[in-house]
């Protein structure tokens, strides 16, 4: 199984403070760490090359730092990196991001040959959309499954065991194919002193804008009809509505009153 | 002089640190009660490649020698110390095959024991003797091909586990002490119940008992009659990461005591900020730390050099003794720290301390430590420091 991994480097946000005067994220100083979901997804395919066989690639759009992040992954299953870094492609939103991407998917094989399944973490923890996987998936007009928490490799498919609202379900996918992971039931591998030794020494070739074939007016920000205008952490309203009545069903009543009258519940 | 580590020794550590946060913690608890470290938790840790430290790649370690070795031990013990002492009588079986093995033996055990194969121990306390291994009454007597082997260990660290066992028995032959490598678990080798000790639970030690035990004369480590040195040598080593694993002690019992002091407050304002006298327990307890860090790593750079076993064992002992002693008062001051909380399993400081209890009392009492420098120091033209 030829594999690929997109991740991306985020801030570690269990380290993120929230600057009392403007109300915004402070980022500098927090450690950059791999996402989250992009581990779990890492961590899958490498059960499935221990099983299966095969090479994991790992791929991040980012400036020259998120190298680092790259070898972290080497560390833990990765066999081979690149990076994806281009001044053209700074301030890409998702819909730019996974054009990049999708085209850098085609240089890569390239040189490393067709993928069998492109792997991406369910979504960041910085942005929380979910949409740059889904979104490769359509670019290159492939079968997706998303919330994968494992899957088995087959000739020509994947099974993938998916989360639900309810549990989970069992689909069966041919590939090539795009898999988004969520939160796995197993955690990460460690790193072992000699990975951490062999990702050290191992050259990340860095693709720019002139090494693939894309339109450079679907990157950047150029390309990317939506723009974070502000963040901020929104103002928890301490005030609330206490309902206290006789009893338990008179109570229901009055909150259901309060509810349908705010259009959360739509049913009288 | 360079204080800071290189590539390979911050690898080394950050690795352990790694495992230690990630896998060990998860496992305090069952340690604690099973009083053993759980095949799991050492299969991890073998696998994050900490038992190969010191070996060359060609035995699959990675050849980063006994700083990196102590930095790995110390990340280690600072979350769980049981764990880093069954570690390193571990390495210390390994490193006496590396040190005075056939090549068949070498290519035997080391291998495997790097990889986390098994569990090994050394054997030559006895109930007559600890500090005067010259006293040694576990009879090897020789029978054909083989000897059999008679008598009663004492504290044996990771006895019960399935693995090999480097024991010192007087042989018919010599009327000296020969080491012998041979499987445990096997006819005739039993084990007590573990002795019930104030701290180190988790690596729970045992008496062995000898029964008529049969061994190849191919077990001999060495020659007949050549136990005594390889035991001296195999105990330099394991002391050098025993002062490693006390200052992982230290290391965990100041990080507590600096948190408490940060965090306990005394109207409106923090203990640390308010009381003269806690600021004065968290700098003794830094430099105290810090100092039997720097002093370990000096050690642990003096023991890659073995062109002079006698400096270097004069080296472990004035170490040893110093980092034993200052390990428990350090630990006790920053329970002090903590006040009536230190004393409750609360904030862990007491399980740390309870660890440290047993430093100045195993591999080597503090006073013969000290005595054996001293000896050094005074009987040859070698300053020593």
């Amino acid at each position: 199984m030829n594999m690929l991994i997109c991740i991306k480097q985020v801030p570690d946000t269990t380290e993120i403070k929230i600057d009392p005067v403007t109300n915004t994220l402070i980022r500098a100083g927090v450690p950059s760490i791999v996402n989250t979901f992009d581990t779990y997804a890492l961590e899958l395919a490498a059960r499935i090359k221990d099983i299966s066989g095969g090479r994991i690639i790992v791929m991040t759009m980012g400036p020259e730092q998120a190298k680092n992040a790259l070898r972290q992954c080497l560390e833990v299953g990765g066999d081979k990196a690149y990076l994806v870094s281009d001044r053209a492609f700074g301030g890409s939103d998702t819909l730019a991001t996974s054009y990049i991407l999708s085209r850098a998917i085609h240089a890569i094989e390239e040189r490393e040959g067709k993928f069998d399944i492109i792997f991406c973490g369910k979504q960041a923890i910085d942005g929380d959309t979910a949409q740059v996987g889904p979104e490769i998936a359509e670019h290159l007009d492939y079968p997706q499954v998303t919330y994968a928490i494992g899957a088995t490799a087959g000739d020509g498919e994947v099974e993938v065991k998916r989360e639900t609202e309810d549990g989970f379900e069992v689909l069966a996918v041919p590939t090539p194919c795009v898999i988004t992971v969520t939160k796995t039931p197993f955690e990460p591998r460690n790193p072992s002193i000699k990975s951490k030794m062999a990702a050290k020494k191992a050259e990340l070739p860095t693709l720019t804008a002139q090494d693939f074939t894309l339109d450079l007016t679907k990157a950047g920000l150029k390309g990317s009809p939506t723009k974070v205008k502000r963040t901020f952490t929104p103002q928890v309203n301490k005030e609330g509505i206490i309902i206290r009545e006789e009893n338990g069903a008179v109570a229901a009543g009055k909150l259901y009153e309060v509810l349908f009258s705010k259009n959360l519940v739509h049913v009288r | 002089m360079e204080f800071k580590l290189n590539e390979l020794q911050q690898m080394a550590q950050d690795t352990a640190r790694e495992i230690a946060t990630k896998e060990v913690a998860k496992y305090i608890d069952i340690i604690e009660e099973t009083r053993s470290v759980p095949k799991e938790l050492f299969g991890a840790i073998a696998d994050a490649g900490i038992l190969g430290i010191p070996f060359t790649e060609e035995l699959g370690g990675i050849d980063a020698g006994y700083i990196a070795m102590v930095c790995a031990y110390e990340e280690i013990a600072k979350v769980c110390p049981s764990v880093s002492v069954s570690l390193l009588v571990c390495v210390s079986f390994l490193e006496a095959v590396k040190n005075y093995g056939t090549k068949e033996q070498i290519e035997k055990y080391v291998p495997a024991g790097i990889q986390g194969d098994f569990r090994g121990s050394l054997a030559f306390t006895e109930p007559g003797t600890g500090s005067d291994p010259k006293q040694i009454q576990t009879t090897a007597k020789k029978d054909g091909e083989y000897y059999v082997l008679n008598g009663t260990k004492r504290f044996i660290t990771n006895a019960t586990y399935e693995g090999p066992i480097l024991l010192f028995a007087r042989d018919s032959e010599t009327q000296s002490i020969t080491a012998f490598v041979f499987d445990k678990l096997g006819e005739g080798y039993s084990t007590s119940t573990p002795w019930d000790a104030v701290g180190m639970r988790g690596s729970a030690i045992y008496d062995v008992f000898l029964d008529n035990v049969r061994v190849h004369e191919s077990c001999i480590l060495g020659r007949p009659g050549d136990g005594f040195p390889i035991l001296l040598g195999t105990v330099a080593h394991s002391k050098v990461a025993l002062c490693a694993t006390f200052v992982g002690t230290m290391a965990a019992c100041y990080e507590l005591a600096v948190k408490y002091a940060k965090e306990k407050m005394h109207r409106d304002k923090s203990i640390g900020l308010k009381f003269p006298s806690i600021q004065l327990k968290i700098a003794q307890i830094a430099a105290k730390l810090e100092s039997a860090r720097l002093l370990t790593r000096r050690l642990a750079e003096e023991s890659d050099d073995r062109s002079n076993i006698e400096h270097m064992k004069a080296w472990v002992g004035m170490v040893k003794a110093y980092v034993s002693d200052i390990s428990v008062e350090t630990n006790l001051l920053a329970m002090n720290v903590l006040g009536a909380y230190g004393v409750t399993d609360e904030y862990r400081v007491e399980r740390f301390l309870r660890d440290s209890l047993i430093a100045p009392h195993i591999e080597g009492v503090s006073d013969l430590q000290r005595i054996i420098a001293g000896s050094y120091i005074l009987g040859t033209d070698d300053p020593l420091v």
